[in-house]
């Protein structure tokens, strides 16, 4: 017959077993309580706690979080805001901006602010900023990296000796192009200007011819084009027989200048003007004057033909008032930009060196484009184009998805391990460990 | 509208229009020699008045003392600031005449000082070629007014583009002919005036 101690025995199997089945169950739900434990929540309120939109290094840590699991949702009001820059195809190596803003915004760089725009945004030509420009709207902020400088051939000139032929080439020296030249001066007599008088891709960048007559050079003109060269046809030129083919539209007739503009400051309209008409369809009125086309710009395979229809433009530069002679000079090298071809343009790098501030002189060009022309030499500010952000509410629905109405309500937080379910198997334990201690069992 | 109107400029001082037949004489030469399209006559433009901008080329000529009103002055200083080329010629042929001694003080005082233009010039050899710099005249030759051979014409340079170009050569007598009188001479001596309205024209 058992004793009482032998009887006690299954008890304390069944103390034991009970108690390590507790545990399992206990360790399971710690498991799972940390597997859940894991998963945070991450709201960015912008306007509140943030001031302004995640810019790219915060934006793509809350990426990452969102990609490991987290939730992660924003709310706010980020204005839309795009900002781009593009080398301006000229020697001043300029920078041209483009923003596209929703609200006004403010533009500046490293140093300050620079300029502002009204809602709807604008484009704005800089010479001198170098590194991170900014673009300001409402809590958004765009960020760019000024453009390379675009690599540009020579300019060469047809035309016939004449004051057009000469302040069309001085124009374009002083805005600093290289230009070949080759002027008629009698039947068998030409001004030369340079070496190579063939327009030559990858030599010549354009071409402006401000002559009707070609001499038999208009298929070399036609393929110098096609091969991606630009090409300027100004004045009667725009209506050159020859190159009819190439051109956009076609010259309908000669708009005498208007007399006494060049006293009222403007300078377009005291020019003859060769009326342009009968356009392509895939031709494209750059400027008008009183509604008629003025210039006028059509792709050619890969090359571009500009045609201007304004003559004895050397008129504006001799007898327009203060500041013809720059507006003259910026007048060609923006026609000759237009059409020229640039060579592929290095991204820009990051730089160390001192931040000086450019002073900036606003301009507004005949075209109402506002330029702004450096006083001093360009500098640089320290920059990366790892910092770039054209476009940070496009890039945080990106990496955010939408915005939500707001902050999420966080869920009650569930105890990890439950006590009692310690408590039960310390007890079940120790009664088992007791049990044996009294039967004398180790 | 001529590619290129001859004009004489006229100043309030001294005898602007000493030498008349000499526009005729140029714009005989540009339309015998080049395919220019060339105003059949010339024009007078007053130095002070807004028409000087019109014309890139200006012909400047007398024998008395030249003083420029300060409208004068005012005007011709942003004329060749805008690419304006003033050609200033002695009718005197005398470097100690009053027309040579007050003009260049009047130029030094509006444009800077004159300084000698080299005799390879682009100038020498822009349509016809003259190797030895400007082609002498008669008056030089015979020993009259300062019994010299004038070497080199003078310039003024704004950068590296000449905007006064000065002659104590007396082409004002040389050329101051009528054009038809041209079919007597051996050598037109009327060449380098093509010479420099072409230089005008490209430089």
């Amino acid at each position: 017959m058992p004793s009482p101690a032998e009887r006690r025995l299954p008890w304390e199997r069944a103390a034991r077993g009970l108690a390590l089945v507790l545990l399992a169950l206990a360790l399971v739900q710690a498991l799972r309580a940390a597997g859940r434990g894991g998963q945070r929540r991450v709201h960015v309120e912008v306007g509140a706690a943030d001031a302004t939109a995640p810019g790219p290094a915060r934006r793509d840590s809350l990426a990452a979080l969102a990609r490991a699991g987290d939730s992660v949702t924003w709310s706010g009001d980020v204005a839309p805001l795009i900002a781009s820059a593009e080398p301006v195809r000229e020697p001043s190596g300029a920078t041209r901006f483009t923003i596209v803003a929703d609200a006004a915004a403010a533009l500046g760089d490293s140093l300050g602010p620079i300029d502002s725009l009204e809602t709807g945004g604008g484009s704005l030509t800089t010479e001198g900023v170098r590194g991170l420009f900014a673009a300001h709207s409402g809590a958004a902020t765009a960020r760019v990296p000024s453009a390379a400088a675009a690599v540009l051939g020579r300019v060469l000139v047809y035309g016939r000796v004449g004051w057009e032929s000469k302040f069309t080439i001085a124009a374009l020296e002083e805005s600093g192009w290289q230009v070949d030249a080759r002027l008629r001066l009698g039947d068998t007599t030409l001004v030369r200007q340079g070496r190579t008088l063939e327009p030559t891709a990858g030599l010549h960048a354009a071409l402006v011819v401000l002559d009707t007559a070609l001499e038999g050079r208009a298929a070399a003109v036609t393929r110098f084009v096609r091969a991606g060269g630009g090409l300027v046809l100004s004045g009667a030129a725009a209506g050159a027989p020859a190159l009819a083919a190439l051109g956009g539209a076609r010259v309908l007739r000669l708009a005498a200048g208007e007399a006494g503009a060049f006293e009222e400051g403007e300078p377009l309209h005291a020019l003859p003007l060769h009326v342009l008409g009968a356009l392509r369809p895939d031709a494209l009125t750059l400027e008008s004057r009183d509604d008629v086309p003025a210039v006028v710009a059509r792709r050619v395979a890969a090359g571009r033909v500009v045609q201007s229809g304004y003559a004895e433009t050397w008129r504006w530069r001799m007898q327009g008032e203060a500041g013809s002679v720059a507006e003259h000079r910026a007048f060609w090298s923006r026609l000759v930009g237009t059409a020229a071809t640039a060579a592929p343009v290095v991204p820009a790098t990051a730089t160390d060196g001192p931040a000086v501030a450019p002073a900036v002189t606003p301009a507004v060009t005949p075209a109402g484009t506002r330029a702004i022309a450096p006083a001093s030499t360009p500098t640089i500010t320290s920059a990366s184009a790892l910092d770039a952000d054209p476009a940070p509410l496009a890039a945080l629905v990106d990496a955010l998805g939408p915005a939500v109405a707001a902050a999420p309500s966080t869920p009650p937080q569930r105890e990890a391990l439950p006590t009692w379910l310690g408590a039960a198997a310390l007890l079940l334990l120790v009664a088992e460990w007791g049990s044996r201690r009294a039967r004398g069992a180790a | 509208m001529p590619d290129f109107v001859f004009a004489t400029a006229q100043y309030d001082s001294g005898d602007w229009d000493s030498a008349p037949l000499v526009a005729a004489n140029v714009i005989d030469g540009l339309a015998r020699y080049t395919t220019l399209d060339v105003a059949a006559t010339g024009v007078v433009v007053p130095l002070g008045s807004k028409d000087l901008f019109k014309y890139p080329f200006v012909w400047l000529t007398g024998h008395l003392p030249v003083r420029f009103t300060d409208v004068e002055r005012r005007t011709l200083r942003e004329y060749c600031a805008r690419g304006g080329l003033l050609f200033v010629d002695d009718h005197n042929h005398d470097v100690d005449g009053e027309f040579h001694r007050t003009a260049w003080e009047e130029i030094a005082r509006t444009v800077g000082p004159l300084k000698d233009l080299p005799n390879d010039d682009p100038l020498y050899r822009a349509f016809f070629r003259f190797e030895d710099g400007p082609p002498t005249t008669s008056h030089e030759l015979n020993g009259w007014g300062d019994n010299l051979v004038h070497k080199h014409l003078q310039c003024v340079k704004q950068g590296d583009r000449v905007v006064v170009l000065y002659s104590s050569k007396d082409y004002s007598s040389e050329w101051n002919y009528h054009p038809d009188n041209k079919r007597f001479l051996s050598v037109d001596n009327t060449k380098f005036g093509v010479n420099l309205v072409v230089y005008a024209l490209t430089r």
